[in-house]
């Protein structure tokens, strides 16, 4: 079971040199220890309202697993899944 | 036994009014004082069964006339018979036989024993039989149902095989097909009266509630549950407010009837003050009827289309959960692009009982 944030709200993320999230902050807690399991770029849409993604499903030490997104053309991070 | 067929012309056939079925039930249920054992063939055409009521209504054609007028709010035409067959014939013939095509009522009547003759010469295109059949009786000369009425029996089935011995015995009066008598509809109702009249929510509930139990609890013992619920309440100095509610599965829950006849009156009492912006009238009566009774138990989903039990099911949880927890908080997901690249865009949340698409837009 899923949670799907459609809204995407933002999350905070920090990152290594590479660009790959090491820690995030969501809902006022920092996750540290952040493993990726996966990560995918979705280009979509660019004929009209482009959209560039960058996906990675991430693992935290506190088991958080979720689905959080860079948004190429801002430069923001968001978060898109939570899963149970 | 001596059948009474009675057909009302303008209630059959395409050119009938759309609620033809409902004032036929409402003859029907007129002709319920004259004989218990009544069959409605099709819309606009019954048979009751008159035998042995000469001696509360007098002759054949008394009873007749009794049936005509009970029923004489349309035009219609009577024939009775030793059987079914030749009373629905009889009543088909009436309108030839008696030459007058204005009359609003007109009856014939078959007298006992004699029905194969009174066939004979009649002609065997009034026999109920299929195309192929009735070429095949004018191939072989037979024009009159005395004519094939006087064949031996072996040499029919021979030629023309099982339907044409029914055939035979049709066009020799007889008739071997019980009358089968309707079941009345039954429709159980109680009133409460208020003194003094009530004003808030909470008497009327629960005298709903009150009123629900006291008529399901017989129909649980019988295993009969409703499946339509009318609520009409009496008020004071205002028309009486009714409410119906077709239950979508039986049910005998008086809590979930009540619930739901809230539900709809709430919604209704809100339209109408919405439009007319006046204080609601104190309530003076309540009453409460159930009907359209089944067994619960012999419902039966169809075998090959189990979406339409399961959705049947779905919209009976969905009533009761709204009527429970209010409207506006329920909601189906519609998948819309199941392949689309983004996930806000596969699907998208539509609230249950509107048109418009709330929740994720894309």
């Amino acid at each position: 079971m899923t949670r799907l944030h459609a809204t995407h709200p933002l999350v905070q993320v920090e990152t290594d040199a590479a660009g790959a999230p090491i820690r995030l902050r969501l809902d006022g807690t920092t996750h540290g220890e952040v493993g990726i399991c996966n990560r995918w770029r979705v280009a979509d849409d660019w004929w009209r309202d482009p959209v560039a993604r960058a996906y990675f499903k991430l693992v935290t030490r506190d088991g958080l697993l979720c689905t959080i997104f860079l948004d190429e053309n801002r430069g923001t991070w968001h978060l898109e899944r939570i899963f149970d | 036994m001596r059948v009474l067929a009675l057909v009302w012309p303008t209630l059959r056939g395409e050119a009938a009014a759309p609620d033809a079925a409902a004032l036929f039930e409402a003859l029907l249920d007129r002709l319920d004082d004259l004989s218990p054992r009544i069959e409605a063939l099709e819309v606009g055409v019954a048979l009751v069964d008159v035998t042995g009521l000469e001696p509360m209504h007098g002759s054949e054609r008394q009873v007749a006339a009794r049936a005509v007028t009970l029923a004489d709010v349309y035009p219609v035409r009577a024939g009775i018979g030793d059987n079914r067959w030749l009373a629905a014939l009889a009543a088909r013939l009436v309108r030839a036989r008696s030459g007058d095509t204005t009359a609003r009522a007109a009856c014939l009547i078959l007298p006992p024993g004699e029905g194969r003759s009174t066939l004979a010469e009649l002609p065997i295109g009034l026999l109920p039989a299929e195309p192929a059949v009735r070429d095949r009786f004018s191939l072989f000369g037979l024009t009159s149902m005395g004519q094939l009425a006087g064949l031996p029996r072996s040499a029919v089935a021979a030629q023309f095989g099982a339907a044409g011995e029914r055939l035979q015995a049709l066009a020799r009066g007889e008739d071997p097909r019980p009358l089968v008598p309707r079941r009345r509809p039954e429709r159980l109702a109680t009133t409460v009266r208020f003194e003094p009249p009530a004003e808030g929510t909470t008497e009327i509930t629960l005298a709903l509630r009150r009123a629900a139990t006291s008529l399901t609890d017989p129909l649980r013992g019988r295993h009969l549950a409703p499946g339509r619920a009318t609520l009409t309440l009496h008020r004071e100095a205002a028309p009486p407010l009714t409410v119906t509610l077709a239950l979508p599965e039986p049910t005998t829950e008086p809590d979930w009837i009540a619930r739901l006849l809230l539900a709809r009156l709430e919604a209704e009492v809100r339209s109408r003050t919405a439009a007319a912006a006046d204080d609601e009238p104190r309530i003076t009566a309540l009453g409460l009827a159930l009907d359209r009774l089944t067994n619960p138990a012999a419902r039966q989903l169809p075998a090959f289309e189990p979406q339409a039990g399961r959705w049947e099911e779905l919209r009976w949880s969905l009533e009761r959960i709204g009527a429970r927890f209010g409207t506006g908080r329920l909601w189906q997901a519609v998948a819309d692009r199941p392949t689309a690249m983004l996930p806000e865009r596969q699907s998208r949340l539509v609230e249950i009982g509107t048109e418009t698409a709330g929740g994720q837009d894309e």
